[in-house]
């Protein structure tokens, strides 16, 4: 692996990973107003690629201006005081770069991508756009209305209907509750003034975590961004503490009767763990012996042996505060009651007997083969190291990887198995053909049927 | 669980005897021989190069190996593409390509079903497989000190693939679950499909990859087992190795693996693909379903991907298409009148279409509305040389893509794989860099105006179920 990492500007250090023969190399820095900085060096292929998170997400919404966060982050682009929205995206698209926006629930990030030698372009357009939005009220208004429409249309897709429901069931109230797009009733309340602060409370550089990587001098690049971010003011001490995710117990079946389907796209839910938990490693390894990849327990009894589906997943989705946990499967609706307790009764299992050492040393042996195939290309770094900065994992926490990895006990992990998959206190979401879904489920507790 | 009994009787590709011969100890002089070329496509790029070496090597039963060797991570990928796609299926066993890609994880000679996948998940890899009108490729990405467990499982199901009516009736239901995931409960399924349907009348594009729901119910073990023995052989395949190899060695990995696999006798199979004849008028296709939203996809017969207009009908869709000054984005998306659209151009061996997809038509406008303009646009380009910055940034853009889908050593392989698909040529795709920069605002003229022209257009639209009235 030719990547170059430094810690800091003072020592270098290039850290092997035991036993993989892989080397990070990165440069970190804080610049003098409080935005962290790190730099990734590849010289593989002449582009550059730039990222900045910002603590800006979703979950900041205020209670009665749903949609606020993801508002602002889509006008970014809208137009700075110095050039029209047809201005910036025309000189970024010139030199064959782009220019995205991105809300989600804990962070907005903008991030750039161009050839090597526009560095100093995109730069200089992303600091525009970062520090001088102009927010016109037209765009507010179309963005408003582009948002409006995409909430109307997003019931037309089973998939993100059973997101949504399933959301709104685990976190209730909880800034996760509402999806980042927001809802129809708090887009109609944002006026810009709700953007202008927003953006003004949040979009500080004390509040912001920044990834270049790519093929450049680093010398150049600090330079750079002492000019173009240097005057990004940085405003007091702050935390933006988010409320303790709410626990649940109790089974709980919500069916949303779409009657054009031909298969039941099913979730079953339940409340996961925040980024920073000691159980995160333990929960990773349990994930993939249950319910991740070809080799897993629900692929091998859903689909491999029994055609039930095409794919089934499970997912722990660790955010700043506890995140959910997810299973996603779909089947066709005659199937939908064998599929759903075929379900039930692996979670039952592996909460009663947990795994064997065998699945642990299995799925260990997955994550350390492919640790390397997860940090191979420099936004794959970036990303992975945005990550723990974001999150406040310990430095050095990719260096170390392997060796959590590899010190999860099955004692710990099955410890788990019975706090976290108890089937009596999961959240099942249904999309389906109520007419020929519902009374297949009935037995399996109350189902609360509903139109998406 | 449905285990293959012992009564079974794999298909072997050559008269079953053990385990396939081993080709150890081949003298490396000998390998030397067969090594065709060295093939290095360089591309210039705004003054810094890109530089892509492909080695090429052909083991005497007719398999092609290419080495791409990167050391920049301790990774490789090994990918197997054959040379058959749907557009090789007849009408009755539409989706056999596919179908049968499932059939290939349900266990080989010395593999049980799905072991193939867990012994790569245990070694810290990922596989997979996909099938499209023009290949079928197989894929395990893995640590460098794995190839020769990627060969051995690859190998494996080329020579002697497991095909019992057991496995087949599990995973023809999975495969019809997978139809239902991503055509018939899809909004974009369901539109390309109506599109390809009504675009195409007589060449095998007309079905899907998918395959028709009854064709999926039809076809037997016998239509896999003479599908396998049509196409599964080492002179219809290409064994891509990339990143992080040593080529000496690959060549005898891969020798040791595949070379005692048998070619087919009377070499490829023969090709019987009807031509599509030029379209004589607009074809229009109105589809009613669950949708609040309607949905159109205007589309325009082009030529295979290896047709020299083909650069300068890419050139036009990112101009149409690609990013927010592009200018269908000013017109629908600024405008209001759509939620997102995309422009696209087909890379096919075969003749495809260029299409421009509009998702979700905003309250207030009907897809006659979108279509007008969309016209419009089209013949602004019929009629207005583009500007000289206007194509420089189509260019500009075309080649950052290029460059950005350099990146990764399985996406490499992929890109190259593709290119070997549809053109034949595994670097066709570095070379079209030099063709972007070639083409004139006049040759955008011309072929606008020779592609973009209502004879030739294909309308497919969807539409909310309560806009069916009347006789």
């Amino acid at each position: 692996m030719r990547l170059w990492i430094i810690f800091g500007l003072i020592f270098w250090a290039s850290t092997a990973i035991a036993g993989e023969g892989i080397t990070l190399n990165y440069e970190k820095k804080t610049l003098p107003n409080g935005l962290r900085v790190i730099l990734v060096e590849y010289h593989e292929l002449p582009v550059v690629a730039v990222e900045l998170m910002v603590e800006a997400g979703s979950a900041l919404d205020p209670a009665d201006r749903y949609g606020l966060a993801y508002l602002t982050s889509s006008l970014l682009l809208e137009g700075t005081t110095k050039k029209t929205a047809q201005e910036l995206s025309e000189e970024i698209e010139f030199i064959g770069g782009t220019l995205r926006e991105r809300c989600e629930y804990d962070f907005a990030t903008l991030s750039a991508t161009s050839l090597k030698r526009d560095l100093p372009a995109i730069l200089g357009l992303l600091s525009q756009v970062i520090l001088s939005p102009s927010f016109p009220e037209e765009e507010l208004e179309r963005h408003k209305e582009k948002s409006r429409a995409s909430i109307l249309r997003e019931k037309d897709d089973r998939r993100i209907i059973a997101e949504r429901h399933m959301y709104e069931l685990l976190f209730d109230n909880h800034p996760y509750g509402h999806p980042p797009i927001g809802t129809l009733e708090g887009l109609k309340v944002v006026t810009r003034f709700d953007v202008v602060e927003f953006h003004k409370r949040y979009y500080l550089p004390n509040n912001s975590i920044l990834a270049v990587v790519g093929d450049f001098d680093p010398a150049e690049v600090w330079k750079g961004l002492e000019y173009h971010l240097g005057e990004w003011k940085a405003v007091g001490d702050h935390t933006f503490p988010l409320p303790v995710s709410p626990s649940r117990t109790g089974r709980k079946i919500r069916l949303l009767d779409k009657p054009d389907l031909t298969q039941t796209e099913m979730r079953i839910g339940l409340l996961g763990i925040e980024r920073k938990s000691q159980d995160f490693f333990p929960l990773l390894l349990l994930n993939h012996v249950l319910a991740s990849g070809p080799a897993s327990r629900l692929y091998t009894e859903l689909r491999a042996r029994r055609g039930l589906t095409y794919g089934v997943n499970g997912k722990f989705y660790a955010r700043r505060e506890r995140g959910p946990f997810f299973i996603r499967t779909h089947t066709r609706n005659e199937t939908t009651l064998e599929t759903l307790q075929l379900l039930l009764k692996e979670l039952e299992r592996v909460r009663q007997e947990g795994i064997s050492q065998e699945e642990l040393d299995a799925a260990r042996a997955y994550y350390k083969g492919s640790f390397p195939l997860g940090l191979e290309t420099p936004s794959q770094i970036a990303s992975q190291l945005l990550e723990q900065e974001f999150y406040g994992l310990p430095d050095g926490y990719l260096e170390t990887y392997l060796g959590h990895i590899e010190a999860v006990s099955l004692e710990e992990v099955n410890q788990l198995t019975g706090r976290f998959f108890n089937p009596d206190n999961m959240v099942i979401v249904l999309v389906g053909k109520a007419s020929e879904v519902l009374e297949q489920v009935r037995g399996l507790g109350e189902v609360e049927v509903r139109w998406p | 669980m449905v285990r293959p009994s012992s009564r079974l009787n794999p298909l072997y590709r050559w008269p079953h005897v053990g385990h396939p011969p081993e080709a150890d100890n081949v003298p490396l002089l000998f390998l030397l021989f067969y090594l065709l070329w060295s093939g290095i496509c360089w591309a210039e790029v705004n003054g810094s190069s890109v530089r892509l070496d492909l080695k090429e090597y052909r083991l005497k039963n007719g398999l092609t190996l290419l080495m791409h060797e990167d050391h920049s991570a301790p990774i490789i990928s090994l990918q197997v593409w054959y040379n058959v796609g749907s557009r090789n299926e007849r009408p009755g066993i539409t989706g056999i390509s596919h179908l049968f890609e499932h059939m290939m994880f349900k266990g080989s000679a010395r593999f049980g079903p799905e072991e193939h996948s867990r012994l790569v998940t245990l070694n810290g890899g990922n596989d997979n497989a996909f099938t499209t009108q023009d290949c079928t490729a197989y894929f395990e990405n893995l640590p460098n000190s794995k190839l020769e467990l990627a060969a051995e499982l690859e190998a494996d199901r080329m020579a002697s693939l497991r095909l019992t009516p057991e496995t087949l009736a599990s995973e023809r239901e999975v495969v019809k679950e997978e139809r239902r995931l991503r055509v018939d409960n899809s909004l974009s399924g369901l539109l390309a499909e109506e599109l390809y349907a009504t675009a195409f009348s007589l060449h095998p594009y007309q079905w899907p990859v998918s395959g028709w729901m009854s064709d999926l119910d039809a076809i037997s073990l016998e239509d896999c087992q003479e599908f396998f023995l049509h196409y599964y052989a080492p002179n219809n395949a290409t064994v891509l190795v990339l990143g992080d190899i040593d080529p000496d060695e690959t060549i005898r990995i891969i020798e040791r693996h595949f070379g005692p696999i048998p070619p087919l006798k009377n070499g490829r199979h023969k090709e019987i693909i009807t031509p599509e004849t030029p379209q004589k008028g607009e074809r229009q296709a109105n589809c009613y379903v669950s949708t609040q939203f309607p949905w159109v996809v205007v589309a325009y017969h082009i030529p295979a991907a290896t047709h020299p207009d083909v650069p300068a009908l890419e050139l036009l869709s990112s101009l149409l298409g690609e990013g927010r000054s592009a200018r269908l984005y000013q017109k629908l998306i600024r405008g209001q009148m759509a939620l997102s659209f995309s422009t696209d151009v087909d890379k096919m061996k075969d003749p495809g279409l260029f299409t421009i997809t509009v998702e979700g038509i905003q309250k207030g406008y009907t897809p006659e509305d979108v279509e007008s303009a969309i016209y419009a646009e089209l013949e602004r380009l019929r009629e207005e040389r583009v500007s000289d910055r206007e194509l420089q940034k189509a260019k500009n853009q075309k080649e950052a893509r290029l460059i950005f889908g350099l990146q990764g050593n399985f996406i490499r392989g992929i890109r190259i794989g593709s290119s070997l698909a549809e053109s034949g040529d595994p670097l066709f795709f570095l070379k079209m860099l030099e063709r972007y920069h070639q083409a004139t605002a006049e040759e955008l003229l011309r072929v606008a105006r020779e592609y973009f022209n209502r004879k030739n257009r294909v309308v497919v639209r969807l539409l909310p179920e309560k806009w069916d009235k009347g006789p």
